[in-house]
């Protein structure tokens, strides 16, 4: 059985006793301490009229999450109303979109018409796009040691989990394409499910606030 | 808590409601405003580094892995906002505890004169202590946060809050002599 090396002192700061636990100068140095504290805190200092307002207009200025709009939506309770004709149409055109439908292997070539960029913050799209519209972008990250690598953004509410990487022939070089809106993004790479890791490719890097370094992405949808 | 509790908020704000993010918002907002003024910035900075802390939080909700602990995450914003905007400035010659009113305007101006010298002192032996003293020192003693919170906010360790309280500690014991023999 371990035999318990705190001091006094750290239990006291462990919350384990009170004032009376500690010896008699710890004591009163520590009564003289709290008491000439707690004037600042027994102040009633209030955060200033108009925080909230301003913190909430700066939200709803900021551009909307079209993949969290969109889970939304999909998520959202609703009651629908069946009409046979109706639902037959529908899924003589869900069959119709399913069949035209390109393959779906994360890794391959973008086709043309689809523009990428190996991780750098310029990212061109297609001739087609439209302002806002999702372009594919291939990100590409090495991580020889990785067990796994996910990607990370803004767009997509950092998630995680949501966009893993492909690791290439056990090359230690990871590569997915992934549409992404356009716009300013910032984004990290996830290594083995923890470990947040900015992309040294890119061009720009930004302090997320939390101790932690983001890359930063521009997705244009100009002509190359 | 008054409300909903913040894991019901956080889960309403990622599905798109925005306004239960403001309910947030009012939860948090004197207590880290309060704590922005103890760490030395005034009335206009602590402002701009909350709204900046709740943009940022809001922005990057996703990265709250567990809400019901939304608080430790939105404090962990702050704190280092505050720690980026304070290694921006030179340090003040005036501070944030002067230039709020922290007393009642209705008391007694006797009592008043006195609280305001306590301030003035609080505010003395506080600009004395590092950076990471003051922190802790700010978070266990006005914010009555646990030795185990603050070492979860800081990602630190226990022992080294510890180890920074006991510093701070002691270098407080000096100015708090004077202040006790000033006041006879």
């Amino acid at each position: 059985m371990n035999r318990d090396e705190r001091t006094p002192l750290e239990r006291y700061l462990d919350g384990e006793t009170d004032l009376d636990g500690l010896p008699p100068a710890d004591r009163h140095d520590e009564a003289r301490l709290v008491e000439f504290l707690a004037a600042q805190r027994r102040s009633g200092v209030r955060a200033p009229d108009g925080l909230r307002t301003d913190v909430m207009r700066e939200i709803e200025a900021l551009p909307r999450n079209r993949w969290q709009d969109l889970l939304s939506w999909f998520l959202r309770p609703r009651t629908l109303h069946w009409n046979p004709a109706a639902a037959a149409a529908l899924a003589v055109a869900a069959l119709a979109v399913l069949m035209a439908l390109p393959d779906g292997d994360p890794a391959a070539p973008p086709r043309a018409g689809e523009a990428v960029a190996d991780g750098v913050p310029a990212v061109m799209a297609g001739r087609d796009a439209d302002a806002g519209a999702l372009v594919v972008t291939r990100f590409v990250f090495v991580a020889p040691e990785a067990s796994t690598v996910t990607l990370t953004g803004d767009w997509v509410g950092w998630d995680a989990e949501e966009i893993p990487l492909r690791e290439l022939r056990g090359s230690g070089v990871w590569t997915v394409d992934v549409p992404v809106p356009a716009g300013v993004h910032e984004y990290a790479f996830v290594v083995d499910g923890s470990e947040w890791r900015p992309d040294p490719l890119a061009g720009s890097q930004t302090d997320d606030g939390f101790g932690r370094t983001n890359s930063v992405l521009l997705v244009s949808n100009a002509e190359v | 808590m008054l409300g909903p509790p913040d894991r019901e908020l956080v889960e309403r704000t990622r599905s798109g409601d925005r306004q239960a993010f403001g309910r947030l918002v009012e939860r948090y907002q004197d207590d880290l405003f309060r704590y922005a003024l103890h760490m030395g910035f005034d009335e206009f900075e602590a402002r701009d580094i909350l709204q900046d802390a709740f943009v940022r939080a809001y922005r990057h909700l996703g990265r709250c892995g567990d809400p019901d602990r939304f608080d430790g995450w939105l404090f962990r914003i702050t704190s280092n906002l505050c720690r980026t905007a304070g290694r921006r400035r030179s340090r003040r010659t005036t501070t944030s505890l002067e230039d709020v009113t922290l007393v009642d305007e209705a008391a007694d101006p006797e009592d008043r004169v006195e609280a305001d010298m306590l301030q003035e002192k609080v505010r003395s032996a506080l600009d004395t202590l590092p950076e990471d003293q003051r922190e802790a020192v700010v978070l266990f003693y006005m914010h009555g946060r646990s030795v185990k919170e603050i070492a979860a906010g800081l990602e630190v360790s226990d022992s080294a809050v510890k180890m920074r309280l006991k510093r701070a500690r002691d270098a407080l014991k000096v100015h708090l002599e004077t202040a006790y023999e000033e006041a006879g």
